[in-house]
């Protein structure tokens, strides 16, 4: 068993669990929403099995390091934290439907990794030989799963309460299975509170690691100066919400705004500007 | 607990100081940006090349200023190591400290790598370039290997050839084999630029005159190029930074991660109990999540219910 043979696996899953989802949107068949949980959760033990032989693999090669160091190997990461985010969301929520709305972004990212990128296992640069590498790649992808969960459920609450105030919405239809909007705009809102504080120790944990190693803890390179953008938008939203009061559509739109801000630290950064996060670089 | 005109009043309450979190978190903020403005008053950042065997006793700030480090830093080596499949493992350099002209015990021969830096009195250096200052030697003839003359290049200089063109080195190897296999010896990569403002980037080999004679043949006219060999002379490069603020930012980025999680995962939670005439009243209070309080509060009272309907019943 190789760690690629069982990443094709879980893509596979994802695959399938995904248009199960669909299909529980379709005919809201009980059965095919758990069907499509079960087959996430199989391909999540996969995932986490295959990054595991990965970082093995990599010491057998006599390169050993965590498998946090290249695109590759960084997307394959985040897909794997957004289905276990959900996976936490499911066990204390059930709402099946959310996973329509999530596991498209999981799967996405395993089928760019396994088609689009370079699957090799490389040696470390020097600059990465660090465990600083490990702490902050974590939290901060952690960080960026709770924001993509929440961007899902900001989307389902947008189309529930859209349906609901043009009075369109048939009690048969596919958006009468969302949860209530009350409950999509707190699952939000705790999203956010989750995925706040990582993001807040993903920096940190970046300056320290920064100024062990360059002695600057923080010099604006592009990826510094977007993540601080994200930080920024979060926080306006948490400042929205506990000071002003804003919650449903307002929160959602920032929600999905703050996603989209971090989607560009994340991969906008990488592919299209240069700067110390560069070994993170499509080649 | 108060006892008023026959009424017996109880209160608790738990974690009252996590409604102060939130201040806490906005005036970590600030702590940063103290730490921040200490850093750049009484620090520096600065960027030094030392060659090896050489040391030095000032750097250059990044305003360009010489800053005196008040001891001297040897570098005794620098060496670079590759994986097998020619990407860089590791930069390395040996440095010495030196005060008054004599090694200091504890920093003599220190090796210091990529995110391995070296501190003395407040000051580190950070592994972060390093570069060939030795010669380069080459032989340039016209095409037919006439008018052959030698030509010395020093480090990333560039020097004017006869015919006008310029000349430099971008990178040199003494053994070509690990990135052209078949080839042999040393090996240099130059950049040409000829007076008619066209550039050109070749390599030219010392073991392999045929290769750079054809390749001065597809080029025309010449010059026809020989390399033969260099004499190595690294130099590392090292930042350098002193920054006594750092620890203020630690400590408020320390206060921010704690004031963070009180202030959205803890709650003041309050409940208040009134015993009269064998009735008992119950409130309660939270800050944060009511929700998830009203649920505990609701426990809490049926557990009171079966506690003291089972005292009754002896």
């Amino acid at each position: 068993m190789t760690s690629s043979l069982l990443f094709n696996l879980t893509t596979f899953a994802y695959l399938i669990s995904m248009l199960l989802f669909f299909a529980f949107l379709a005919s809201r068949s009980k059965v095919l929403g758990t069907a499509g949980m079960l087959i996430a959760y199989g391909g999540l033990l996969a995932q986490t099995v295959a990054i595991g032989l990965r970082w093995k693999e990599s010491y057998d090669m006599g390169v050993g390091h965590a498998p946090l160091s290249n695109l590759y190997e960084s997307v394959v990461f985040f897909s794997w934290t957004i289905v276990l985010i959900y996976a936490l969301l499911d066990i204390k929520y059930k709402y099946r439907v959310i996973g329509a709305f999530v596991m498209p972004f999981a799967l996405l990212g395993m089928a760019w990794a396994q088609l689009g990128l370079n699957t090799g296992i490389e040696p470390l640069v020097p600059a990465l030989q660090s465990n600083w590498l490990l702490y902050h790649v974590i939290t901060c992808f952690l960080g960026y799963a709770a924001f993509a969960v929440a961007c899902g459920i900001s989307i389902m609450y947008l189309i529930k309460a859209g349906c609901e105030k043009s009075g369109e919405c048939s009690s048969g239809g596919i958006i009468a299975t969302f949860p209530p909007v009350k409950v999509l705009d707190d699952l939000n809102y705790r999203a956010i509170m989750v995925g706040f504080p990582l993001l807040t120790l993903g920096i940190i944990t970046g300056a320290a690691w920064a100024n062990y190693a360059w002695g600057t803890y923080w010099s604006w390179d592009p990826k510094e100066t977007w993540s601080l953008i994200v930080w920024f938008v979060y926080a306006a939203f948490l400042h929205a919400r506990i000071t002003k009061g804003w919650v449903g559509k307002r929160a959602a739109w920032l929600s999905i705004i703050g996603f989209a801000a971090t989607i560009f630290c994340y991969l906008g950064v990488n592919l299209f500007l240069s700067g110390l996060h560069s070994y993170g670089g499509g080649k | 607990m108060t006892e008023i005109d026959g009424e017996w009043h109880f209160f608790a309450q738990k974690t009252p100081w996590c409604r102060l979190a939130v201040y806490c978190v906005h005036l970590s903020v600030i702590i940063i940006f103290i730490g921040a403005i200490i850093g750049s008053a009484f620090g520096f950042k600065g960027f030094v090349n030392i060659m090896e065997g050489e040391s030095v006793s000032s750097v250059m700030s990044r305003s360009n200023k010489m800053i005196d480090l008040g001891f001297a830093l040897r570098c005794d080596q620098f060496s670079m190591s590759r994986y097998p499949n020619g990407s860089p493992k590791e930069f390395k350099s040996i440095l010495t400290v030196l005060e008054n002209g004599k090694p200091v015990p504890d920093y003599t021969n220190a090796r210091i790598i990529v995110n391995d830096p070296l501190t003395y009195k407040g000051i580190t250096f950070y592994q972060s370039s390093y570069g060939n200052a030795g010669n380069y030697y080459f032989t340039v003839s016209d095409l037919d290997g006439k008018n052959p003359i030698s030509l010395t290049i020093a480090g990333q200089d560039s020097v004017n050839l006869p015919d006008g063109s310029s000349m430099h080195v971008t990178e040199a190897t003494k053994d070509v084999s690990e990135f052209a296999p078949g080839l042999s010896g040393p090996a240099a990569q130059v950049e040409l630029h000829a007076p008619n403002g066209k550039t050109e980037s070749f390599i030219v080999y010392a073991n392999h005159p045929e290769l750079n004679i054809q390749h001065a043949q597809q080029h025309g006219s010449g010059p026809l190029i020989h390399y033969k060999g260099a004499q190595e002379r690294m130099y590392t490069g090292l930042q350098v930074a002193k920054d006594p603020g750092v620890e203020i930012v630690w400590l408020g980025c320390l206060l921010m991660v704690i004031g963070i999680y009180a202030a959205f995962f803890m709650s003041h939670r309050r409940i208040w109990m009134r015993i009269h005439s064998g009735t008992v009243t119950i409130g309660g209070n939270a800050s944060k999540n009511q929700a998830g309080f009203q649920l505990y509060l609701d426990q809490l009272v049926s557990k009171l219910k079966t506690d003291l309907s089972g005292e009754k019943k002896p």
